[in-house]
């Protein structure tokens, strides 16, 4: 045999050739972190992101803590404290102990714009009732919470099975589908939740009253929202399903339900992750709405949208009533698509830093 | 303008970036000139630095984050000083860029006529549209589009990719630049096309008195166009000098490795398997260690006994969507292919892009359904059969794939990717899978404790060896193996060669080897197909294939083909244009 033409080189090519890969090679280091790591690093980074995220917390905290925070605070929400309003206007007085003397105008100069703000009424109380402010908007970032919560997942429970069946069947399959997210999604929702909050029955499905009210909202909310979550994963289905590594497992032997749930379900987490912790603050929107227009929770049970509603027409004699509910739906809000933003930007390998 | 000195001239460049884990030194302290209507090559692996310095030449770094020093000069100007407006001005009228994918690189929505005339205009404000196309139709017609005056109103997707590389370059031309720079300009493209876009620079160079600049990770592609060359590794030049130097005598152990390393067209897959052999018994006695397990011996060619694989008239169709009223047209990937493989033999399937020879390997894989044809694997006809009754069929074959990255699910450890197979195939036992993984991580080196990570913290030839050790697992019979080296560097690409070849020798395992790299397919099979549009134009035992090609188009690739010897290089460019001067005649 005759000797290879490279024979000279490659005498000590063993050495030569480690020195080579070690520049491609040297990244192996002790790297073991996984993405989620890797984005968790990135995210502590992000002080808007850390921010929001921590108001997040302390707002579910609050949420789930509100009998406990309402009694070391304040007062039952439903309490109501006429004893702090004049009576004819409904406003409270600055000073109880000073009311308005009999025939005298009720003026500025005895009632109180700004709620009666006192260490007993953090937030000051309601007009007309009396009744705890801060306690009714801590009781309403339970009910807010809860049906952004429950309808997000609802939505994102839909997507994400629809979207990967329709990304990764293909085929009349994704037609159908795909046509049924159009439909969903043209829909005149509120319209649509109106006219149905007023049909549904009572004691339907065995729920009644404001579980019944929470469900039609939940319901409504989370399936005509499902398309924004479906078409995401369909597409990242679309694409991930052409991936080399899904072409790998079959050729391993694996079935359609391995590939889906092992092998592309886990590259979807991240998108959904993201897109559902921006969908919360949009569902949070969406309850108000209702709940402004008469078609959320029943009263007395306290909902933010529904004490918008009833501020509107005291806005100007006691505009702390529209302007605390209305902080605590924009502080939730903002809080939670700030998180969400960061998130996304920690998980995205594009954004550098 | 200085006719005498460097047109080009880089002297201690150093480019930083700063990132989350501290500063990163792309480039360290590179010096090199470029005389007028000279030649310089920029040779480095992926992650040396050399296209950080072609964007720092164009001034490209503005905007971003890197630090700059060192001096910089092209025709006279410093380009790390200059202001942005000088800068402008200097792009595209001193100093021109071609990049590497002419897929991107020019606009979908204009036409090519719209985009030349921008790229006057541009520095010649004052110059009547008119003019303006003139040029750009000349500069078509010099970088050879034919009918320059029609084609000169189509838009880029009516250009193949040689095509659209070639009007990037027209680009370029259009202010006469003193420099052209090219970023990997061949990369993205097929052999013969390559060696065209190669002829096609060559000349301009020759006949425009441009300056060229050409920047490649592939040694050989750089051996047959330039003077001068710089090896480049972690951002500083390990070498540099005349090319001819360079690739005959080359000093640095670097630059030694990385020729050795590059497979060469003329090395017979006997020689290179002898050579691999005795590598691994050197470095086996070397360690002192076991014993190097006897080659494993293809039985003689008389008593081959039954094909492992039999492939009949096989062929594949794909339906492509067309027309509003969602009415397809068959596309026939692959039409009517036929081979036999032999146990312990690897065949060869060679082909430029769209020859079809990915969809053929994918068919007999059983991924693809074939329309037509048989294919007989073991004894038993899989062409049509039902995805469940293949799957035990599966562990017998298995698949390693093109690109390293995408082969590999970024959500699962290194681990759970190659377990999967066990999983898949009915193993229960984690402890078990676990110990048959780590075996098979150490087989094909890298370290088993390594099991828990994932893989964007391997690199692409890493990567590539978890692929492999994921087709190893369940043991099976044949691998197919679609471009396994094609996106890795050449050291990488050889190590994994390497390691291919030892597999072979110890589990006794039959290749089907897909690649577009003609000195790599023939340095690893036993038989080759050429593939051309799905079919086959030529066939047979590799050595004879290579050296005494039956078909033209055989020969037109071998012609093709780089080659790190310069001055055939050469000689390979003087007779492709006499090829080419005899085809117009």
């Amino acid at each position: 045999m005759s000797a290879p033409s490279h024979a000279p080189e490659s005498v000590e090519q063993p050495e030569a050739a480690d020195t080579v890969t070690k520049a491609p090679d040297g990244r192996g280091g002790s790297d073991n972190r996984s993405l989620r790591q890797i984005a968790w690093q990135r995210l502590r980074k992000d002080k808007v992101a850390m921010i929001s995220g921590v108001v997040v917390v302390l707002l579910i905290l609050a949420a789930i803590l509100a009998p406990l925070l309402a009694k070391w605070f304040g007062h039952p929400p439903t309490q109501y404290h006429q004893d702090l309003l004049e009576p004819n206007t409904g406003l409270p007085y600055k000073d109880p102990d000073n009311p308005v003397p009999p025939g005298a105008f009720p003026s500025s100069e005895y009632l109180d714009r700004w709620g009666a703000i006192s260490s007993e009424h953090l937030l000051g109380v309601e007009p007309v009732t009396g009744r705890d402010l801060f306690s009714r908007i801590l009781y309403g970032a339970q009910i807010s919470l809860l049906v952004a919560f429950l309808s997000t997942l609802v939505c994102v429970a839909l997507g994400t099975v629809l979207g990967i069946i329709a990304g990764y069947k293909g085929g009349w399959v994704d037609t159908v589908i795909s046509r049924a997210m159009d439909i969903f999604l043209a829909f005149p929702l509120l319209l649509f939740a109106i006219a149905l909050v007023g049909v549904i029955p009572e004691g339907i499905l065995g729920l009644t009253g404001n579980g019944l009210r929470i469900g039609v909202i939940v319901f409504i909310i989370g399936f005509f929202n499902w398309p924004y979550i479906a078409r995401i994963v369909r597409g990242q289905t679309l694409s991930l399903r052409e991936r080399e590594f899904v072409e790998a497992a079959r050729s391993l032997g694996a079935s359609n339900r391995h590939i889906l749930f092992k092998e592309i379900l886990p590259n979807l987490v991240t998108p959904i992750l993201v897109y559902a912790t921006l969908l919360i603050p949009t569902n949070i929107l969406f309850e108000a709405a209702l709940s402004f227009l008469g078609v959320g929770i029943n009263p007395p049970t306290p909902s933010w949208g529904k004490m918008l509603s009833e501020a509107v027409s005291h806005y100007s004699t006691a505009p702390y009533f529209i302007i605390f509910p209305g902080l605590a739906i924009f502080i939730t809000v903002l809080a939670f698509n700030l998180f969400g933003d960061g998130l996304r930007d920690a998980f995205d390998p594009k954004t550098s830093d | 303008m200085a006719t005498t000195g460097p047109v080009v001239r880089v002297d201690d460049l150093r480019v930083t970036f700063p990132t989350m884990d501290g500063d990163v030194q792309a480039v360290k302290g590179l010096s090199f000139e470029v005389p007028a209507g000279g030649a310089l090559g920029i040779v480095g692996e992926s992650g040396s630095g050399k296209s950080v310095t072609s964007l720092a030449l164009m001034g490209l770094h503005r905007g971003s984050r890197a630090k700059i020093t060192g001096a910089i000069e092209v025709a006279g100007k410093n380009v790390v000083t200059a202001s942005d407006k000088e800068l402008r001005r200097m792009r595209g009228n001193d100093i021109a860029m071609v990049f590497q994918d002419p897929m991107q690189s020019l606009h979908p929505q204009y036409t090519i006529g719209n985009q030349l005339v921008e790229a006057y205009k541009i520095h010649n404000p004052k110059a009547s549209k008119d003019a303006a196309l003139k040029k750009a139709v000349e500069a078509l017609d010099r970088v050879g589009i034919p009918q320059p005056e029609k084609r000169v109103n189509s838009y880029p997707h009516e250009f193949s990719g040689g095509m659209r590389q070639r009007v990037v370059i027209a680009m370029g031309l259009m202010c006469d630049p003193k420099v052209l720079l090219a970023d990997e300009p061949t990369t993205a493209l097929d052999v013969t096309v390559q060696a065209q876009v190669l002829d096609l620079l060559d000349e301009l160079r020759r006949d425009l008195g441009m300056a060229l600049i050409l920047v490649s990770h592939d040694l050989a592609v750089v051996a047959g166009s330039v003077d001068e060359v710089v090896v480049m590794r972690h951002g500083e030049a390990v070498e540099r000098g005349d090319v001819r130097t360079v690739l005959s005598a080359p000093e640095h152990p670097y630059t030694q490795a990385l020729l050795a390393a590059v497979p060469r067209v003329e090395v017979s897959r006997a020689q290179r398997r002898a050579q691999d052999r005795a590598d691994r018994v050197a470095k086996a006695g070397a360690e002192g260690g076991g014993t190097v397990p006897a080659a494993f011996a293809p039985s003689a060619d008389g008593g081959r006994g039954e094909p492992l694989l039999s492939v009949r008239d096989v062929a594949q169709r794909f339906k492509v969507r067309g027309g509003a009223w969602g009415r397809s047209t068959d596309f026939w990937a692959v039409k009517g292919v036929s081979f036999d493989l032999y146990r312990g033999e690897t065949l060869g399937v060679v082909g430029e892009s769209g020859s079809g020879k990915s969809t053929l390997s994918r068919t007999v894989m059983r991924l693809l359904e074939p329309t037509r044809g048989r294919v007989v694997f073991d004894g038993r006809d899989i062409t049509h059969m039902k995805e469940r009754e293949l799957r035990p069929l599966r562990r017998d074959v298995q698949m390693v794939f093109q690109s390293p990255y995408s082969s590999l699910n970024p959500r699962l450890t290194v681990g759970d990717a190659i377990g999967t197979a066990l999983r898949v195939q009915g193993e229960k036992d984690t402890r078990k899978i676990r110990v048959r993984v780590q075996e098979l991580l150490e087989r094909v080196g890298l370290e088993p404790g390594h099991y828990n990570r994932f893989p964007h913290a391997f690199s692409g030839g890493q990567r590539q060896r978890i692929a492999i050790a994921r087709a190893l697992i369940l043991k099976p019979k044949l691998i197919i193996c679609d471009e396994p080296v094609s996106a890795l560097d050449v050291s990488t690409q050889d190590q994994v060669l390497r390691l291919l070849s030892e597999l072979q020798d110890d589990f006794g395992l039959t290749y089907i080897f897909v690649a577009h790299d003609l000195a790599v397919v023939r340095q690893v099979s036993d038989r080759v197909l050429v593939m051309r549009k799905g079919e086959v134009v030529e066939s047979g035992d590799s050595d004879s294939v290579y050296e005494n090609p039956q078909s033209e188009y055989t020969r037109q690739l071998l012609a093709a083909a780089p080659v790190l010897d310069p001055d055939e290089a050469r000689r390979h460019r003087a007779e492709r244009e006499m090829l080419r001067a005899g085809r117009v005649a």
